[in-house]
């Protein structure tokens, strides 16, 4: 459905250089809630605004359902414009008009009568549970309520993409977490493919099915939530991983651990399984749980433990041998002392 | 008692009353035509200028330094030198009609000017989402910059009327009629300073009103 190929794209200043994109390549399926994340600076809201080109490229293709939109008039641009919602992470609503005309926007633009826009914007209020606040303006809405208003506006041309550049950034947790059920609904009941830029692991987490990991404007790992998740290659990835489920502190601070200190990540079957104790048993080897713990992605648990192993070097040998039988990654994060 | 305290007001009551009219006249219809003008050139710099919608590096710079030029040029020192494009536009270079063409020719940069500096604080966040639903540079420019910029393009013209009636009062020296005439020949030359101090009091009356007017509109706009 979208398609990125070999993108590049450089800011030029008087004095410097930003590379904000380098030879990025993305494949985002139709129905895909497809996350990118990275730290800021990393170049995701650059990448984000390529696809509907509102950054054009240096070097590469941008394609949006089997069209190139670097070859098209500005004509045929806003026209598949048009087709892309985008939500911001400012919400971007007009101050001087109310909810109604906000919303109604998009459908003006493209003439539509003004019965069936009446009957569209309360459909869309109702969609996104705002349906008494058609007359307020947005300054009379806390940011959850805009943020709800700019997505019934992205949607009020019905399309068939919608980018979320930080989306939630600006919002309090519980609110972040009405909005992500928001976009899940909508993508359940639209299917909508939806495009999420973040520096948060929790947004990525909570809606997407695929993830790209960027960092200074090149994409460093992606693939399914699932791999990523139990299993990240890059340090960032890593990094953002260990923060997200919280493991991070006591990886920064062993030192008052004498053993070799190990990370398990397990998932599916073996989450459900007595694996600790059956060592014990089986190996004599003892286990210093030092952090523990399972998440839940997309019906699949993924494990985390970091362990200290006491015991016999061969016993442990033996145990490790025995973890990577059964599917777990299994990862010395520091050695003996 | 009146004719006691301002004698010389009273004696040249229908004189100051045709300079008032001299000089809302002068304001209104300068002030009309510097805005037809002046808006579209303050829009036009907004646009062209660096990171927006039609930015155009050349274009913005031409106009800029125009506009510029125009606003260093001293009122009197403008009026003097241009009494042939002013006779070409309205046939004359005396009285009201004498004095509209400066006062516009002045005006014009200070509204664009002024119009540019009030849409500049249109969010640009805002633009970007109107372009990513497909709208015109066009449409963005009517629906979008002008409908978020008007409370802030009325406190821009406000300013500019009132600058308009101390360039108005100028006119009046080199022959354009109005209270700054009038105050100048009677109450300056004569040393009638009761006229003098009225037609102070009058015109801080007006420019009073015409802001009051101005934050009035500014305020029913704001949401």
């Amino acid at each position: 459905m979208i398609r990125l190929k070999e993108i590049s794209k450089t800011f030029r200043t008087k004095d410097k250089e930003v590379k904000a994109l380098q030879s990025i390549n993305l494949e985002i399926a139709k129905g895909d809630i497809f996350g990118v994340i990275g730290y800021s600076g990393a170049g995701k809201s650059t990448l984000i605004r390529v696809i509907n080109l509102l950054e054009i490229p240096d070097s590469g293709t941008v394609t949006v359902n089997g069209i190139s939109l670097t070859d098209v008039s500005n004509r045929q641009l806003r026209e598949i414009r048009s087709n892309i919602g985008m939500i911001f992470q400012g919400f971007n609503l007009m101050n001087s008009i109310d909810v109604f005309n906000n919303i109604a926007a998009p459908l003006k633009n493209r003439k539509v009568p003004k019965k069936q826009m009446d009957e569209k914007v309360d459909g869309l209020l109702k969609l996104v549970g705002l349906t008494d606040k058609n007359h307020a303006y947005p300054n009379q809405l806390s940011g959850g309520q805009k943020q709800r208003v700019a997505i019934a506006r992205a949607l009020s041309s019905d399309p068939q993409i919608l980018l979320c550049d930080e989306a939630t950034s600006a919002l309090d947790p519980n609110t972040t977490q009405s909005i992500l059920q928001l976009l899940r609904e909508i993508h359940d009941k639209l299917g909508i493919t939806i495009v999420v830029i973040t520096h948060q692991m929790e947004v990525v987490k909570n809606i997407c099915n695929r993830v790209a990991v960027m960092e200074n404007g090149k994409i460093v790992e992606q693939g399914d939530i699932v791999d990523i998740f139990a299993n990240p290659q890059s340090s960032i990835g890593k990094e953002f991983v260990s923060h997200s489920i919280g493991s991070d502190s006591i990886e920064k601070n062993l030192s008052q651990y004498h053993g070799i200190i190990y990370k398990l990540s397990f998932f599916g079957k073996v989450t459900h399984e007595p694996i600790l104790s059956y060592l014990a048993v089986h190996y004599g080897v003892s286990v210093n749980i030092l952090f523990g713990n399972i998440e839940n992605l997309h019906n699949t648990a993924i494990g985390s433990l970091i362990v200290e192993f006491l015991g016999k070097d061969e016993d442990i040998r033996n145990a490790i041998e025995y973890y990577k039988s059964l599917d777990t990654k299994v990862e010395v994060i520091r050695d003996a002392q | 008692m009146l004719s006691n305290l301002i004698p010389n007001v009273i004696e040249y009551f229908p004189e100051m009353m045709k300079a008032l009219q001299e000089t809302l006249t002068m304001v209104s219809v300068s002030g009309l035509f510097s805005a037809l003008i002046g808006v579209p050139i303050g829009i036009a710099l907004l646009v062209t200028s660096e990171g927006h919608i039609l930015a155009n590096k050349k274009f913005y710079s031409v106009l800029s330094k125009i506009i510029n030029t125009l606003r260093s040029l001293p009122f009197v020192i403008l009026i003097a030198a241009i009494p042939g494009f002013t006779r070409m536009i309205v046939g004359t270079t005396i009285g009201v009609k004498g004095a509209i063409v400066p006062l516009v020719v002045a005006c014009v940069p200070f509204v664009a000017r002024q119009i540019e500096i009030a849409l500049i604080k249109v969010d640009m966040g805002v633009i970007e989402a109107y372009q990513s639903m497909g709208f015109s540079p066009m449409k963005i420019i009517f629906k979008v910059i002008l409908v978020e910029g008007r409370k802030d393009i009325v406190l821009a013209i406000t300013v500019s009327i009132i600058s308009l009636i101390g360039f108005s009062a100028i006119t009046g020296t080199v022959g354009g009629g109005g209270l700054g005439d009038f105050a100048i020949r009677y109450g300056y030359q004569y040393f009638k300073t009761d006229i003098m101090v009225m037609t102070m009091i009058v015109i801080v009356a007006i420019v009073y009103l015409i802001q009051g007017i101005g934050d009035l509109i500014y305020r029913k706009l704001s949401h």
